[in-house]
């Protein structure tokens, strides 16, 4: 029988790859911190806060993302959205997803 | 005092660089307040929600982005494995050094007192070598973790690998070699204290040049133990050190009983008390001193013989 912590591991390890091109295709429109969160939440994208706003800092600071604090608001927000290079990336970690996906599909079919 | 949430942020941020906490802090605040949602939260919804943003440490961590080491983890085998190597060497000369202060500090000859003196130098230098050892390894790891932390691990040789173990090489215990050392070295010492004190009916002018070699021959037993500490194993520098020491005891223990430096008293004294005459005395003593020569220079040559063939077994092998 295996141990449960080892599937919870195993399934965060596959999730964790897949973190950034949820949050990358989600900004084509800017987002506040916690809008995105709840977005991927909703469409069962499974990311931590704790791991989400760090990562949208370190996104920003590779020059992925660019930001914009928005003080219009009652509360102050700093938006997040996809700059050109964030763009261009994004169009090739897709190709390089699809090319995974049907690579993994081939393997996995193998199985069967 | 509550303010959960600015605690909360103050304990992130005061982990980070100063150039990022201002504005992580702004925006883990507007981030926390929209999670939270109502204006005036109750402790419960303030918690869940600091809850879910998980450990500040660990939260600090993922805002810094690079992970920190003292020792980066593709050292830490090497880490353990010269931190043991590095803490037996300094343990032997801690040991030794804390009976060579034993010793020559011994202030009285009462048992209890000699006994407490000891342990409290070899205590207090252990303590001392161990920490060295410890701070030492650990002090050159982390330069070397930082100093290689962005070279690329894929820049290594062929010739960097280690040399495979001979399949019929023969490990040397550490704690062997250590006890070894400790008893050697401390009879040795006590031996030299006695001679320097002066020994009935032994000629302190003669033994007196010897000291500085018997001294020699300890300092030499503590780098053969190092050494075989080292390697861990019989290879050629160790059986080879290990001869040439003992090729200088067997010489040494030659020279010394050779040397003449009985009193003729002794004769006298053994005639005088017991049913011996001198002349017997005399030959007694002569005949032991041949035999106890005998059996160190042939005690020794048998060790260094059987320690000539292990060297000759690795040299014809290719």
């Amino acid at each position: 029988m295996i141990e449960e912590s080892i599937l919870i591991n195993l399934v965060a390890e596959l999730r964790r790859g897949t973190q950034i091109l949820a949050v990358l295709g989600q900004l084509h429109q800017g987002q506040y911190g916690y809008s995105l969160l709840q977005d991927l939440n909703a469409k069962g994208v499974a990311i931590e806060a704790g791991t989400l706003y760090p990562l949208l800092r370190r996104l920003e600071s590779q020059g992925l993302l660019k930001s914009e604090w928005d003080t219009q608001e009652s509360r102050p927000r700093k938006y997040y959205v996809l700059s050109q290079d964030g763009e261009i990336l994004f169009k090739t970690l897709i190709q390089e997803w699809n090319n995974l996906v049907s690579n993994m599909n081939v393997i996995l079919k193998e199985e069967k | 005092m509550k303010k959960y949430t600015e605690r909360y942020i103050y304990a992130v941020t005061k982990r980070l660089p100063v150039s990022m906490r201002t504005e992580v802090a702004e925006e883990l605040k507007a981030n926390i307040q929209d999670m939270i949602g109502s204006e005036n939260p109750s402790d419960e919804v303030i918690l869940t929600t600091l809850r879910k943003l998980g450990h500040p440490r660990v939260l600090a961590n993922q805002y810094r982005g690079k992970e920190r080491y003292v020792v980066a983890p593709e050292y830490y085998d090497d880490y353990i494995g010269t931190l043991k190597v590095v803490g037996s060497i300094f343990i032997i000369v801690s040991l030794v050094t804390g009976l060579i202060d034993a010793f020559t500090s011994m202030t009285s000859v009462a048992l209890v007192s000699v006994i407490q003196n000891v342990l409290e130098n070899i205590f207090d230098h252990l303590w001392e070598g161990l920490m060295m050892a410890f701070a030492w390894t650990t002090i050159g790891f982390w330069i070397a973790s930082s100093v290689n932390h962005n070279k690329s691990c894929d820049d290594w040789k062929l010739s960097d690998l280690p040399d495979l173990p001979e399949p019929n090489q023969i490990k040397i215990s550490r704690v062997g070699v250590m006890v070894e050392l400790v008893f050697g070295i401390s009879f040795g010492l006590i031996f030299i204290i006695a001679l320097q004190n002066g020994i009935p009916f032994v000629i302190k002018d003669i033994i007196q040049p010897f000291i500085p070699f018997f001294y020699i021959g300890i300092i030499l037993e503590l780098c053969v133990g190092i050494i075989k500490i080292i390697y861990g194993t019989w290879t050629i520098p160790v059986i080879l050190v290990t001869i040439i020491n003992q090729v200088y005891s067997i010489l040494l223990a030659y020279f010394f009983f050779t040397s003449g430096f009985l009193d003729s008293g002794i004769y006298e004294a053994i005639a005088s008390n017991s049913n011996f005459t001198i002349s017997e005395a005399q030959n007694g003593i002569s005949i032991a001193k041949t035999m106890l020569i005998w059996i160190i220079v042939l005690g020794g040559i048998a060790e260094t013989i059987s320690n000539l063939n292990q060297y000759f077994r690795f040299k014809i092998k290719p």
